[in-house]
């Protein structure tokens, strides 16, 4: 580890830190349907919107008119990305001359941009034509990104509101996140991009001539607009095969460092936005600073990893200096590698500079544990702060079991209803994780599919599912996964691993919204200081741990002492 | 157009297997409505 590699970590959370506030007064805004300055420009766009699909965006819904409004709406995009692909061959923007998708695929590329996973079973710049990339799945990163901020706002109108009907308007809200957030700000970072040296034209390609005179063809594209918002929307999918990893999607120091803010920064902001909603802004805070405590430990130890490097390589007697370099670019090295790894699968971002399979088996336990715990460490846009939110449900009904009083979170009282919801929300995850990667592991067309055998085979496996149900979207590497079965039974984990998520969490908001306000007394149990930070860390370690730890043990733990061990799969 | 749908009955399974993820999510929202 060095100096210069702890810096860029420190920055990093200093800055996200930093954005919280003024991204979060900004969501508040959008929050609340204030007017802001957007509006001049962008309120017709907004009223035209409602017209056209009849929608009276003040009209309250209850969590089921809310939930109903959103899967319909979901639905239609897998819909429509299921015929781009299909047809892709007779449509326009299509310079290479690519053929249809395959049906499994579009099946699965559908659900995965529709759920915010964007796993890929395929390679962007020799499968989908310009069309495609921008019309099906760009579009989609926005939709399902203005999707995550929807459920987020509905579930802190459950706390904010007293004794209401409704939660919201899941059209006017959707509409709202997507119109002056994710587009503007997806704008500026892709011009930013163009800036620095990311491609944005309909060419196909360009021809280049090597340093050893040798001709290659470089793949071109619209690259900086679909940049901009996978990393804004926490998407991930790459415009290139290989994601930011190739040097026309990620060109430098400097765009590596804003495409890891823009994972984070609405994600943040959220947490401040929940606390001004709820009256009392130190909650926000509270929860942030469990979020940053988490994902410090999570950098820290996945960078000791990565830098220790790889003792069987050592041993043949390679340079330890730069750490383990297997599968990460030089422009990067470990440091940045490490904690681009860590923010993509705190947040369900999913894009990745450095092939995570060739991590280190302790280097690669972190991310797999933050995508199992439900990336609720900053995590999805929208998604993070429901799922964490989940986790203080939680955390405050174990504090009540102690102390035997009903348990009470920012002047709700939590009753039987949201604590079966709220462990209905969190146990669909490991179900699907746990169910689907034990269903792969036993059956050939699952174990067909894996490139090494052993713990380091079973770990693929496991991180497929894992990144499809938890909507994370990244790809360990190894597993041939474009294969019927496996677009088939990793886009039925994305599937249920955001719809079965977000509907319990949507009837939470509905329960919780009716609830009367019951104001802090001296039996309340504080959830704004330390005690209450180290709480809420503690269950969702405990939790994660005790349901993850036997499949991490047989997965990266066994790959790890096979290794100290000398063997290698 | 034919080259781009040369396996009909395959679009059918998968188109098959959207509606049913459909309904099963619709089915999910009935079923919390019990808890």
């Amino acid at each position: 580890m060095t100096v210069q590699g702890w810096m860029l970590i420190i920055l990093f959370i200093a800055l996200t830190i930093a954005l919280a506030r003024p991204m979060g007064a900004f969501l508040f805004a959008l929050y609340e349907g204030r007017r802001t300055p957007l509006h001049a420009v962008l309120g017709p766009v907004e009223r035209g919107f409602y017209r056209l699909g009849g929608v009276d965006p003040a009209r309250e819904q209850g969590w089921r008119g809310y939930a109903v409004a959103l899967l319909l709406f979901n639905l239609l995009g897998v819909a429509l990305i299921y015929a781009v692909l299909r047809l892709q061959g007779a449509l326009p923007f299509n310079p290479q001359g690519f053929g249809a998708v395959s049906p499994d695929l579009a099946f699965n590329t559908a659900i995965s941009f529709v759920s915010n996973t964007n796993w890929q079973s395929y390679g962007g710049e020799t499968t989908l034509s310009h069309f495609s990339q921008m019309f099906a799945l760009t579009v989609q990163n926005f939709l399902s990104a203005g999707t995550g901020i929807a459920i987020a706002f509905a579930l802190i109108r459950g706390f904010a509101r007293r004794e209401a009907p409704g939660i919201g308007n899941f059209w006017a809200d959707m509409t709202r996140a997507t119109l002056y957030l994710l587009l503007p700000l997806s704008v500026i970072l892709a011009i930013a991009y163009i800036a620095l040296g990311v491609p944005q034209t309909f060419a196909a390609s360009v021809e280049a001539t090597t340093l050893e005179g040798a001709r290659q063809t470089l793949a071109l594209g619209p690259v900086a607009s679909q940049l901009a918002i996978k990393m804004l929307g926490t998407n991930g999918g790459g415009f290139f095969n290989v994601n930011s990893a190739h040097p026309f999607e990620n060109p430098g120091a400097l765009a590596n460092l804003i495409q890891m803010l823009s994972i984070f920064v609405i994600g943040a902001g959220l947490t401040w936005t929940f606390g001004k909603a709820v009256g009392n802004t130190r909650q926000g805070w509270a929860i942030l600073a469990v979020m940053m405590l988490l994902f410090t430990a999570g950098v820290a130890i996945t960078y000791w990893a990565e830098a220790a490097g790889n003792p069987l390589v050592t041993h043949l007697g390679v340079s330890d200096a730069l750490g383990n370099m297997e599968g990460k670019d030089v422009r990067f090295g470990t440091a940045a590698s490490a904690l681009f790894a860590v923010v993509t699968t705190a947040a369900s971002c999913g894009a990745v500079i450095a092939m995570h399979d060739s991590f280190m088996p302790l280097g690669s336990i972190i991310p797999l544990f933050n995508m199992q715990l439900g990336e609720l460490i900053v995590g999805g846009v929208g998604a993070g702060l429901y799922a964490i939110l989940l986790y203080c449900i939680l955390a405050v009904f174990v504090a009540g079991l102690m102390v035997g009083r009903t348990p009470e979170y920012v002047g709700k009282k939590i009753e039987a209803r949201e604590v079966k919801l709220t462990v209905l929300a969190i146990a669909v995850l490991p179900m699907a994780v746990l169910g689907l990667t034990a269903l792969a592991s036993v059956l050939d067309l699952g174990l067909a599919g894996r490139l090494n055998l052993g713990p380091h085979g079973f770990s693929e496996i496991l991180y497929a599912f894992t990144s499809a149900a938890a909507n994370n979207g990244s790809a360990f590497g190894g597993l041939t996964a474009n294969t019927p079965f496996y677009n088939g039974l990793l886009a039925l984990g994305m599937f249920v691993g955001r719809f079965f998520v977000i509907f319990p969490v949507l009837a939470i908001a509905g329960s919780l919204a009716a609830k009367r306000h019951t104001p802090e007394g001296a039996g309340s149990f504080p959830t704004t200081g330390g005690l209450w930070i180290g709480l809420l860390a503690a269950v969702i370690l405990i939790v994660g741990g005790l349901t993850y730890l036997p499949a991490l043990a047989l997965g990266p733990g066994a790959d790890q002492a096979a290794l100290a061990a000398g063997t290698t799969y | 157009m034919a080259d781009q749908l040369e396996a009909p009955m395959t679009d059918m399974i998968w188109i098959a297997a959207a509606i049913g993820l459909g309904l099963a999510g619709f089915a999910f929202i009935r079923l919390l409505d019990a808890i």
